[in-house]
């Protein structure tokens, strides 16, 4: 692990410390998209470490990042530590292990679900409680729907993956049976 | 008259004997040195002749000898030509057979490799045909397809959550 990666972790340790217990799994699950969106686009990140940035801009900034994505107000405490030490482009970092390292302290899972078609509650109860079972733990999920997938499910998470789809039978004949085989 | 045919006589022997005298005495002032030489010379020029004729045979003799170890070099050389030119044509035969044998190897492989990758490529055409046909009416029956696969996996983790 990286010295920059240890350092993420330590801040995330520490926040968990002293606000999980306030944070709710759908407080978990908006953390998880702030983390999906900086992923794609990290011009957020950037505009906050502008040094040309006023402080009460920068406050507004950060107020309206934890308003869109409904966070904790702890995270504002978070964010202006990062921003008064100019480590702020290590927020990505820190997310990434406060959604980690929730988990193992919560002991739940996250998964983001995917089917080829509309799912009714009671099937996503299903899975949930079929996951639940498998892994031990209390399942966070997200869903959504994934054509791509023919027909079935598909469950993943960091560790684990389960899936039964047209797409993964397809792909396993094909590794099987296709031509170089 | 028989004195006077004495006299006669006489003086004719004496002129035959001054005669005799004479050339004798010619002779053995002038001829006989001068024949000497002469045969002294000839004797030199025979001596000359003959020894150089003895160093001529000498030489014919040793050319003669020269030809015969010559004639045999020639004769060992010209066996080792023979044996060098049948070892060259046996070597000559042992590349051909080797460059044919090459050649039929080399086509054999060719042939093999391009039925191989001929059978290869329809294998490659036709399975991505029939995987793309296949794909294709899976996805127009995707509808379907989900409501089956939907209730089987609802069906196998309820079994699963009451074992």
């Amino acid at each position: 692990m990286s010295a920059q990666s240890m350092l993420a972790l330590r801040y995330a340790q520490a926040f968990l410390n002293v606000y999980a217990s306030t944070i709710n799994h759908d407080d978990f699950l908006n953390m998880v998209a702030l983390y999906n969106h900086l992923l794609q686009d990290d011009q957020t990140l950037i505009i906050l470490s502008s040094y040309k940035l006023s402080e009460a801009a920068t406050e507004t900034s950060v107020d309206m990042l934890i308003k869109k994505f409904k966070l904790v107000p702890a995270f504002k405490n978070l964010l202006r530590i990062l921003l008064e030490k100019k480590r702020i482009m290590l927020f990505l970092d820190v997310l990434k292990f406060i959604i980690w390292q929730y988990q193992l302290k919560q002991q739940v899972l996250y998964f983001e679900i995917e089917s080829a078609g509309h799912l009714e509650q009671s099937s996503l109860q299903t899975i949930k409680n079929f996951l639940k079972k498998l892994s031990g733990n209390d399942i966070i999920y997200t869903y959504k729907v994934n054509e791509s997938l023919i027909a079935g499910v598909r469950a993943k998470n960091a560790y684990f993956l389960w899936e039964d789809s047209i797409k993964s039978r397809l792909q396993r004949i094909k590794l099987l049976t296709g031509p170089g085989v | 008259m028989s004195d006077i045919n004495f006299v006669l006589i006489f003086f004719k022997f004496a002129n035959f004997a001054i005669l005799g005298l004479f050339l004798a005495y010619l002779t053995k002032k002038y001829i006989a040195p001068a024949l000497k030489e002469s045969l002294y010379a000839f004797v030199s020029v025979y001596y000359n002749l003959q020894n150089q004729y003895n160093i001529s045979l000498k030489k014919v003799e040793q050319l003669e000898k020269d030809l015969v170890v010559q004639a045999a070099l020639i004769e060992d050389l010209q066996s080792k030509v023979q044996q060098w030119q049948e070892v060259d044509k046996q070597h000559q035969l042992a590349c051909k057979r080797h460059y044919e044998n090459a050649i039929v190897s080399l086509n054999k492989k060719r042939l093999i490799q391009s039925e191989y990758l001929s059978e290869s490529k329809v294998k490659t055409e036709l399975f991505n045909e029939i995987f793309n046909e296949v794909e294709t009416t899976l996805k127009n029956e995707a509808p379907d397809l989900q409501k089956d696969y939907i209730k089987r996996i609802d069906a196998f983790m309820t079994h699963e959550l009451q074992s």
